[in-house]
């Protein structure tokens, strides 16, 4: 049965059950609502991310669910290399629509696919410098002369490079 | 005013893409920006914490979100219930434990202490047990106790144990417990009472206890003493027999049982029996680790004991008139390693008994010869023979996982094939010096180990021909969580650095170059040590560390990993090797030297980590 899906710029996406699924929001949202035709709001995503967001649930849809508390032997070897490559391909977008679909998925609470977006971050930052950080990521240095001395004189200890 | 969407991340999703970053990178990531120092400061136990784990200070947990409780279980089951080793501040722990990394990756390691050089040859091994160094002697002459506990150690080498002076400890009334020590860890103690008869003590403070303040030798031993007095040298456990304990075949009934009238200090000193242990024939391979003991037989019967749920033994009357006999502990669980069973083969039996038939199945029993050594994880048990090498369920060691000798062969040139377990995916490269012609070049003299980088090579530089012998000739196995190390008397140091993606299938020895490195070091190594960070081993009189927590992801060694040599008493005359021991600051080794006048000097080395440098 398909589920209806209303973004904040109210485009309606109609998804199979199963790959709506994968959202654990929406699934808890579905479990209290039953058997319904009621459009489900998605007020802090956008069309296009809750596009590419779906893409990444129905090409995972037959994967298992993560659970709760059970161990879990994906979890226990989470490396930053261990991103599959249809994700890595799937991931190679420009840095805004990374950045949303890491809070759509944080939002929707899609493990799996926030584990994929923080790992590329992670990624990106892994051996580089405060100063290549931040012209990668468009962000500004706010630090006075003194706070970045401070900082690093107590970062000191673990310099290895 | 642009906001890089960056700084609109929430504090969690943040701390998640720390997650996976070591500390220089967690630093360089704080230095950025105001938000992310304050997301970091705010919490830096977190963070820390899960750096800890990154850089694998703390096992990481197997569990799906890196809460508080579970991790504190992980620490618990890697630090045991030893409240000393509570973690408070993570930032300090990281810092220490950072300081100790930078000091095993010089090149030299520092302050090294021979603790004592001995004309004796009694001492037969060495054994790391909690906070504390085991010198185990001959049968007769029982065992002697140091604590290694690391902020006692002089790093300097002003605590010496003279023996010339004070006489030979183990001789003058040393601990006389019933048999010889032969493995010990986290408070267990098994010692050897017969060729097929073992007793198992536990000490519930989890170590052997030393002297209050002054944690010596000496101490040790006094405190061993208060009831019975000192032992005198002639008595020996095999002059003490008993009938006590009942036997169950014609092996055990031959042996002397020894009675537990030397074994008082034992239970003034805060030990107790766990109980004894029966085998149906001599074990061949034993392994103590984490409560947990495993012997194969000769007979190829493997034995699982769960020590820590086997109640220990009441301690005996004071009058010690008569002491009650140990409970014989019953094995939670054996399997008989000849009938052992791939997926496969356990289908088609379960077909057949459906069926009806009698015949008990296909099992991976041909020519399985002998067990030579046996380790276990928590979900793994590694068990190899001469010919074979094969990782078992811990669950249930009737199921094979994991064939490592049905590894494919690699036609590597004309009539020259290579196994895929032989060199050919990371290697050692041989010195430029070359003995006899043999492409693998023995490594015999200092230089041979100097400028050594572990890198990256083509497959199939082993050779070796297709109809050769192949003999499984594994001399020491250790698993270490998922990573599977063991030495090969071919001079293979073989690392399988993730087991449990090799039974699940996610990696091939033969299509992931990864999942197996070979160190091709030329000669046997006599120890290998491995505590999932550092692997140590000894050949030709000389110690070498492998830094593999300098590497990053999932231990795929890169170029420029360093190998430590440890070069210090003239190591070309020692000869023989009686253990090593490896902790967080520091390494021991036990080893004998021969003389010039064939006269044999026993060590004990010790190097260790000086927090000052």
């Amino acid at each position: 049965m398909p589920v209806l899906l209303v973004t904040s710029d109210n485009e309606q996406f109609r998804v199979e059950k199963v790959v709506a699924q994968r959202s654990v929001l929406i699934k808890n949202m579905l479990e209290d609502v039953g058997e319904s035709d009621q459009p489900i709001p998605l007020p802090n995503v956008t069309a296009p991310v809750l596009k590419k967001v779906l893409e990444y649930c129905d090409h995972h849809q037959t994967d298992p669910l993560p659970t709760g508390d059970e161990p879990s032997a994906d979890e226990s070897r989470k490396r930053t290399t261990d991103i599959s490559e249809w994700d890595q391909k799937f991931i190679t977008v420009d840095q805004e629509m990374l950045f949303e679909i890491i809070l759509a998925a944080n939002y929707l609470d899609i493990k799996p696919l926030l584990d994929v977006g923080c790992k590329t971050v992670a990624n990106m930052i892994k051996g580089k410098s405060p100063e290549e950080i931040r012209k990668l990521f468009n962000i500004v240095n706010d630090f006075t002369p003194e706070e970045e001395a401070q900082i690093k004189k107590e970062n000191e200890w673990a310099e290895d490079r | 005013m642009y906001i890089s969407p960056f700084l609109e991340l929430p504090s969690e999703v943040i701390l998640h893409i720390l997650e996976t970053l070591r500390i220089p990178d967690i630093h360089a990531f704080r230095g950025v920006c105001r938000h992310f120092d304050a997301v970091i400061k705010e919490n830096a136990s977190a963070v820390y914490r899960l750096a800890a784990i990154v850089h694998g200070y703390i096992q990481r947990p197997r569990y799906s979100s890196f809460n508080g409780e579970l991790l504190e279980q992980a620490i618990q089951a890697l630090y045991g219930n030893k409240t000393d080793t509570k973690i408070t501040c993570w930032l300090d722990f990281c810092k220490t434990r950072w300081r100790i990394d930078q000091a095993w990756k010089r090149p030299i390691f520092p302050n090294e202490t021979i603790l004592f050089s001995h004309p004796d040859w009694s001492l037969q091994r060495l054994c790391h047990e909690g906070d504390n160094l085991l010198l185990c002697t001959d049968r007769r002459r029982g065992f002697g106790a140091m604590s290694a506990h690391e902020p006692n150690l002089s790093t300097n080498g002003a605590r010496q144990v003279d023996w010339n002076t004070n006489g030979n400890p183990f001789s003058d009334g040393g601990l006389q417990p019933d048999g010889e020590l032969v493995l010990a860890h986290r408070g267990y103690l098994l010692f050897k009472l017969g060729v097929t008869r073992f007793r198992v003590w536990r000490h519930t403070g989890g170590g052997i206890p030393v002297g209050q303040g002054v944690p010596t030798f000496e101490s040790f031993l006094a405190s061993l003493q208060l009831d019975d007095g000192p032992p005198t040298a002639s008595a020996s456990t095999s002059e003490s027999i008993s009938d006590s304990a009942p036997t169950s075949n014609s092996d055990s009934e031959s042996e002397p049982v020894p009675t537990h009238t030397h074994t008082r200090a034992f239970y003034s000193a805060g030990l107790s029996v766990v109980g004894d242990v029966r085998l149906d024939a001599r074990q061949n391979a034993m392994r103590l680790k984490d409560g947990w003991l495993m012997i194969s037989t000769e007979r190829n019967t493997l034995y699982i004991f769960d020590l820590a749920a086997s109640e220990t033994f009441a301690e005996p009357a004071v009058d010690g008139a008569s002491s009650p006999s140990p409970p014989v502990l019953i094995p939670n669980s054996t399997a008989n390693l000849w009938t052992v069973r791939t997926p496969a083969q356990a289908l088609q039996a379960a077909a057949a008994m459906a069926a009806g038939e009698q015949q008990e199945g296909p099992t991976d029993r041909t020519n399985v010869g002998y067990t030579t050594n046996i380790d276990f994880s928590d979900r793994y048990i590694v068990h190899s023979t001469s010919e074979r090498v094969r990782i078992l369920s811990r669950d249930a060691p009737h199921a094979i996982l994991y064939n490592l000798h049905e590894s494919s062969w690699y036609k590597v040139a004309s009539g020259r094939w290579a196994k895929c377990i032989t060199p050919n995916a990371y290697h050692v490269p041989p010195p430029a010096r070359r003995v006899n012609q043999n492409p693998r070049t023995l490594v015999r003299t200092e230089e041979d180990l100097r400028v050594h980088e572990v890198v990256r090579a083509e497959r199939g530089t082993g050779q070796r021909r297709k109809d050769a012998p192949w003999r499984w000739d594994v001399g020491q196995m250790v698993l270490e969580g998922e990573t599977l190390v063991m030495s090969f008397g071919t001079g293979w140091i073989v690392c399988l650095p993730d087991v449990e993606r090799l039974v699940n299938g996610e990696w091939t020895l033969e299509e992931n170059p990864e999942a197996c490195w070979v160190l091709d070091i030329g000669a046997p190594a006599s120890d290998v040590l491995f505590d999932g960070r550092r692997l140590v081993w000894s050949h030709y009189g000389k110690i070498c560390i492998l830094n593999l927590h300098a590497s990053e992801g999932c231990m795929q060694v890169t170029t420029g990993t360093p190998v430590v040599r440890i070069t210090q008493l003239d190591w070309t005359s020692v000869d023989s090797s009686q253990g090593m021991a490896l902790t967080q600051r520091a390494l021991w080794f036990l080893g004998g030297e021969r003389g010039e006048d064939w006269d044999r000097t026993i060590h004990l080395v010790h190097w260790s980590f000086d927090e000052s440098s």
